[in-house]
């Protein structure tokens, strides 16, 4: 061929032609763009297994929810990591009854506001806490809002910190003072 | 409250299963549905319930999916939305290439 010398050069000035992006430099823009939605559907996730592990007892699932470093801060005190959030769990709610089906109450997550950074992420999102009424109807116990600390372990998100804020009845997150539950939950939920 | 469109969604061989029962294909669902939320419905009126549906995970697997969630089914009490039934969903799909 002719002009086969020049088709180097030729290649080079078509690829290098300002405006043009190069295959591998879109592939590696989308695959992050993927990447992005990926770890994002991933958090979601994590944040509506949490209720529905709590609502399950599945307290090993709900554990494994949370990073080696992970804590876990509430009416009971505070646990660091999966083992130590199980074994805390479990010794003050009991051992989960196998086969157990929840008939009285779960968690409605929603409004989940996701921002991912590198391989940390926060995450904000709303819960109502449901329980049956006397009339056997799904009453709205509690409404309150989460803000979360994620971690990529091992390339699985997890939640490094969670920080439960009560919106209605009002409760500071950061208030170490745990109030006792409405009285509409007394014997549905301890502390 | 549309039979026919809900009742599109499922394959020709799709099934829904539920307290009420369980029925195959688009033409039984759609007329075990429009009966059901006939009856259900009674006294209800138009435009006043609806279903606020939640907490969905999916799981894609190429051509075929399957997806849990919540619902809350409310109706208006005079000017007030109320809870009147809970539940949850549990969907097996599959991608029909038209």
């Amino acid at each position: 061929m002719k002009y086969a010398r020049y088709m180097p050069a030729l290649l080079a000035a078509v690829l290098l032609l300002p405006g043009c992006a190069t295959p591998s430099a879109s592939t590696a823009a989308l695959e992050k763009r993927v990447q992005q939605l990926e770890d994002e559907k991933a958090i979601r996730e994590v944040v509506i297994r949490y209720g529905e592990y709590l609502d399950a007892r599945d307290y090993a699932g709900y554990a494994s929810l949370f990073a080696k470093d992970g804590v876990w801060t509430g009416g009971f005190g505070s646990a660091t990591g999966p083992a130590g959030i199980q074994a805390m769990l479990e010794k003050n709610l009991g051992k989960p009854e196998a086969g157990f089906i929840n008939k009285q109450n779960f968690h409605l997550d929603t409004t989940v506001v996701v921002d991912v950074r590198g391989d940390t992420a926060t995450a904000r999102s709303r819960y109502m806490f449901f329980a049956t009424s006397t009339d056997s109807r799904p009453a709205p116990t509690l409404a309150g809002r989460y803000v979360d600390q994620f971690v990529r372990e091992n390339g699985q998100w997890k939640i490094k910190s969670r920080i439960s804020h009560g919106v209605i009845p009002y409760r500071d997150g950061n208030d170490p003072n745990v109030p006792p539950p409405p009285a509409a939950l007394k014997g549905i939920i301890k502390p | 409250m549309n039979g026919p469109l809900a009742a599109a969604l499922f394959t020709d061989d799709g099934e829904w299963k539920g307290a009420q029962g369980s029925y195959r294909g688009p033409k039984q669902i759609r007329e075990s549905m429009e009966k059901i939320f006939a009856a259900a419905a009674a006294g209800i009126p138009k435009g006043s319930n609806f279903h606020l549906l939640t907490n969905v995970i999916i799981d894609l697997q190429g051509d075929r999916a399957t997806a849990s969630s919540k619902f809350i089914f409310y109706k208006m009490n005079g000017a007030k939305p109320e809870a009147a039934v809970a539940g949850g969903y549990e969907v097996r799909t599959t991608c029909r290439h038209e």
